[in-house]
């Protein structure tokens, strides 16, 4: 990949990233939202954050423990937000 | 071609961060849970504006950052205006937290108002002390990326500094979305 279109799709990764901000902001606006607007927002951060990590932090080509150490972390800090969000009491 | 971006004790300090912020994530859902109806009366008083730029300002920064030091390995040229202007968004950070934090505080509301401010007040400071570290890393790298070692033996270096600036990014997309953002 030459250096133009690496950086095309640093810039591109960027659009879509402040897209699902928007999105998620967006969805922030009525106070009387549904349940799984909660659950979406969740969600929508840790696809974010799981972007950063693999294209920001360049771990899409990192060896494979670490892509795995913290992918795994998403689907973890993912699934516990989420579940604490629809089992508040436990 | 699998290669480690950064030094390996970069890691370390970005797991060990992880898992910090994890436990604040959690804690501000087993409260929120907990005190339902007062989170969702404070957060009604969070300017979801402030908040969405400040996203913003990190986003843009983050990419910034990554342009600066993909260019830099890729074709050897350094990029330090990539890296001001990634320190220029995280004034802009800090100078909203300035201005939204000042409306709290005019307002009466503070660090000991309720659990929410309280867990508020805490998490975000950490975070934003965290931006102004970063912003001193930041300086650091357009100075770095202009050294004549920069492509060869101060490239893991000026890597590593990227790496934590993106983990300042990455922990405010959660904290925003927790405390602004989900009804």
């Amino acid at each position: 990949m030459n250096m133009a279109a690496s950086e095309k799709r640093l810039i591109l990764l960027w659009a879509v990233l402040v897209a699902i901000t928007a999105l998620s902001w967006g969805s922030a606006h009525n106070f009387a939202g549904p349940r799984w607007q909660g659950v979406v927002v969740i969600l929508l951060a840790l696809v974010k954050v799981r972007f950063v990590i693999l294209d920001f932090m360049e771990v899409r080509h990192a060896p494979k423990a670490l892509r795995l150490a913290l992918e795994g972390w998403v689907v973890v800090i993912s699934a516990a937000l989420v579940g604490m969000l629809l089992f508040p009491q436990g | 071609m699998k290669r480690l971006p950064g030094e390996e004790g970069i890691w370390v300090l970005i797991a060990g961060d992880l898992l910090v912020f994890s436990l604040f994530f959690l804690t501000f859902m087993y409260y929120r849970a907990g005190e339902m109806a007062v989170f969702l009366a404070s957060q009604r008083t969070l300017s979801l504006g402030f908040g969405l730029a400040n996203t913003l300002l990190l986003l843009t920064s983050s990419l910034f950052v990554a342009i600066a030091t993909q260019r830099l390995r890729v074709t050897g040229k350094p990029a330090p205006k990539l890296y001001m202007a990634a320190i220029a968004c995280g004034l802009g950070f800090v100078g909203d937290k300035a201005v939204e934090w000042g409306d709290k505080f005019h307002a009466g509301i503070g660090f000991t108002t309720n659990d929410f401010y309280m867990l508020y007040f805490a998490f975000t400071g950490i975070h934003l002390f965290h931006v102004l570290l970063g912003m001193g890393v930041l300086s650091f790298l357009t100075i770095a990326c202009q050294r004549p070692n920069a492509t060869t033996r101060g490239l893991v270096l000026i890597e590593s500094g990227a790496i934590f600036w993106h983990l300042v990014d990455l922990l405010w997309i959660v904290l925003f979305a927790l405390f602004y953002l989900v009804r």
